[in-house]
Order: structure tokens, then C-alpha cells, then sequence
């Protein structure tokens, strides 16, 4: 893999679990009227899943550098 | 104009099967029609499905030059799946390696002048993402029952942390077909217009008279460079899309991490 095409992924992780936990605390308070709390909270739970998305990606690269690196 | 950037991305009908509801009006109810985007979709099938069955045809002890090439596309797929997702992801080997050919020649049929890009639009790549994803809740619910929720609920912690790791895992689970369709089709999205820049750059620059034509030869090198990598990010983003899916299947067969 590119060191393009990983740090694409990378960023593509971090962002997408952003987007997904502010749009499910957009539509919380949209249904329930709670604005703006459950977009706040749901925003940081979100950023919460982007690092662990993160952390997830490059502990999967190093997995695959070490191995290729035993394969060398 | 000629030198739009975003004009390659134009979806047009080519004809269309009638309107489903909406009052007669232009632009209401649902039109089923058939783009130019619906024709490089099933160019690609038609593409992926002749060259299987005719590299296949003779089925030859010694392989032949296309059934080398057939049968080592089968290895590739075959091992990503096995190493990502065990033997028992196996079973999954058929819907990998179509979404990977798939992926992979509408991105190479990209890449031919004037031909549609039909991963540059975000609601194919997206509708491919949310296949994966409901194969992946659908199977594990099959395969495991209940058990599959454990995926959300990590073992060995205690109680009180639980209450704000499991919805920061729903979030995670549920912003991977948005990470899965956002990289392919940004990838082909911002390659594709990066192309089109810089060849526009020639056309401009070479109009300009002699000293354009000179000055033309920079970005024609560039163009000649960038198409060169956009081979390799469309063949890599064919690879990533096929090792998330199968990485994703591996959630499904052993949902405990």
C-alpha cells in the first residue's frame, strides 16, 4: 500500500466516525427536541470512535510492517 | 466548454423505463432510466464475465496463458480473504471477489478516454459499502445469534466504563461504510479532476503560441506522471474496498475481538 492510499485511509476513519456520531445526535435531538445536548454529547462520542478507528488502522499497518519485516 | 474539470462526471440518459408516480409534471414522482453510468456498470460485468469464462474455457491441466491469469486472480483474492478472515470467512469468497473485479475493471474502464468513472459517484460506492455492511449483520446474526452484539460489548471490563465504550463502538461500527465509500470514491473523484486540470493546462498553455507550447510541456509531463498514478490508486483502492470487506466478513464469522 501507498503512503498515500494510508494516509487516506487514516483521515477517511478519523472523519467518517465524526460525521456519523454528530448526524445520530442531529437526528436524537431533531425527534426528541433535546437541542443542542444530544448533538454535543454525540459529537465527542464520535470523536471518541474516530481515534479508535485510528488506533485500530495503525495497529493494523504495524501488525503487517512487523510481519513483512520478519518476511524480509 | 471543453476544459471543465467536472464535465466527465455528467450523468445523461440514455433511455428510460417510465415514471413511477409524481403528477406529470417535469421532475416529479421516481423516473427509472438507464445512464451512461448504468452502460459502464454493465460494460464492466459484460467484462468481468467473458474474460472469466473464456480464460476458464479449457480448463487445462497445464494452464494456458489466460487461465494463468484467471486462476492467479483467484489466488490473490482467495488469500486476502483467508489471511483476514480465517477458513471460515471462505464462504465468502464468491461476494469478495465480485465486488473486487467489479471495483476493479469499472475504475480500469475509468481510465480509458472519454469513458464514465461510475465509482466517482458516492451513491454507488455507498450502495456497495451498505451491501457489505448488511451481508456483514445479516451473517452474523446467522452465524452467531446474540452472540454477535458482543462485538459492541468488549470482554474484561467493568460495568461503569461499558456504559461509554459500547456507544463509542455503535459510532465506530457505524461510520465504516461511510469511511468504506467516502476513500474509493474520493480517491477516483480527485484523481479524475486532478487529470483533467492538468491536460487542460496543455490545451491553454499550447494556444498561447511559441512560448505556450514550451511552457505546455511541463504539465504534459505532469499529466503523463498522474495518469501513471492513477493506475496504481485505482488498482489499490480495488485492493483496500476487497481487504476491508473481507476484514469486516472476519467481525461477522468471530464477532468476540
Amino acid at each position: 500500500m501507498s503512503s498515500l492510499a494510508r494516509g487516506l485511509r487514516i483521515g477517511a476513519e478519523f472523519v467518517a466516525a465524526i460525521l456519523v456520531g454528530s448526524g445520530i445526535g442531529y437526528l436524537i435531538d431533531m425527534f426528541a427536541g433535546t437541542a443542542p445536548w444530544a448533538l454535543l454529547i454525540m459529537f465527542m462520542v464520535g470523536f471518541a470512535a474516530g481515534i479508535l478507528n485510528v488506533t485500530r488502522v495503525v495497529a493494523e499497518l504495524n501488525a503487517k510492517r512487523a510481519a513483512s519485516d520478519d518476511a524480509d | 466548454m471543453a476544459n471543465d474539470p467536472i464535465h466527465q462526471f455528467v450523468i445523461y440518459d440514455i433511455f428510460t423505463f417510465g415514471t413511477i408516480g409524481g403528477d406529470g409534471t417535469e421532475g416529479s414522482g421516481i423516473t427509472l432510466a438507464f445512464t451512461n453510468s448504468s452502460l459502464y456498470m454493465v460494460l464492466t460485468t459484460i467484462t468481468i464475465c467473458a474474460y472469466l469464462i473464456l480464460s476458464t474455457r479449457r480448463r487445462g491441466l497445464v494452464p494456458n496463458r489466460w487461465q494463468l491469469t484467471s486462476e492467479m486472480a483467484y489466488e490473490f483474492v482467495a488469500n486476502m480473504v483467508r489471511s483476514s478472515a480465517g477458513t471460515a470467512g471462505m464462504r465468502f469468497f464468491p461476494f469478495v471477489f465480485s465486488l473486487f473485479a467489479f471495483i476493479f475493471v469499472g475504475n480500469m474502464f475509468g481510465m480509458i478516454p472519454y469513458a464514465y468513472t461510475f465509482t466517482s459517484q458516492i451513491i454507488v460506492t455507498f450502495a456497495l459499502a451498505m451491501l457489505v455492511m448488511i451481508v456483514v449483520v445479516v451473517y452474523g446474526f446467522i452465524l452467531n445469534g446474540p452472540k454477535f452484539l458482543k462485538l459492541f460489548v468488549p470482554s474484561g471490563i467493568p460495568a461503569p466504563v461499558l456504559a461509554i465504550v459500547t456507544p463509542i463502538e455503535v459510532v465506530s461500527f457505524l461510520s465504516r461504510p461511510i469511511s468504506l465509500s467516502v476513500r474509493l470514491f474520493g480517491n477516483m473523484l480527485a484523481g479524475h479532476i486532478t487529470l483533467k486540470v492538468f491536460t487542460g493546462f496543455v490545451v491553454s498553455l499550447a494556444s498561447l503560441g511559441f512560448m505556450g507550447v514550451l511552457g505546455s510541456i511541463l504539465p504534459l509531463l505532469m499529466a503523463v506522471a498522474l495518469t501513471a498514478l492513477e493506475f496504481l490508486v485505482s488498482a489499490v483502492q480495488a485492493y483496500v474496498f476487497a481487504v476491508l470487506t473481507s476484514m469486516y466478513l472476519n467481525d461477522a464469522v468471530h464477532p468476540s475481538h
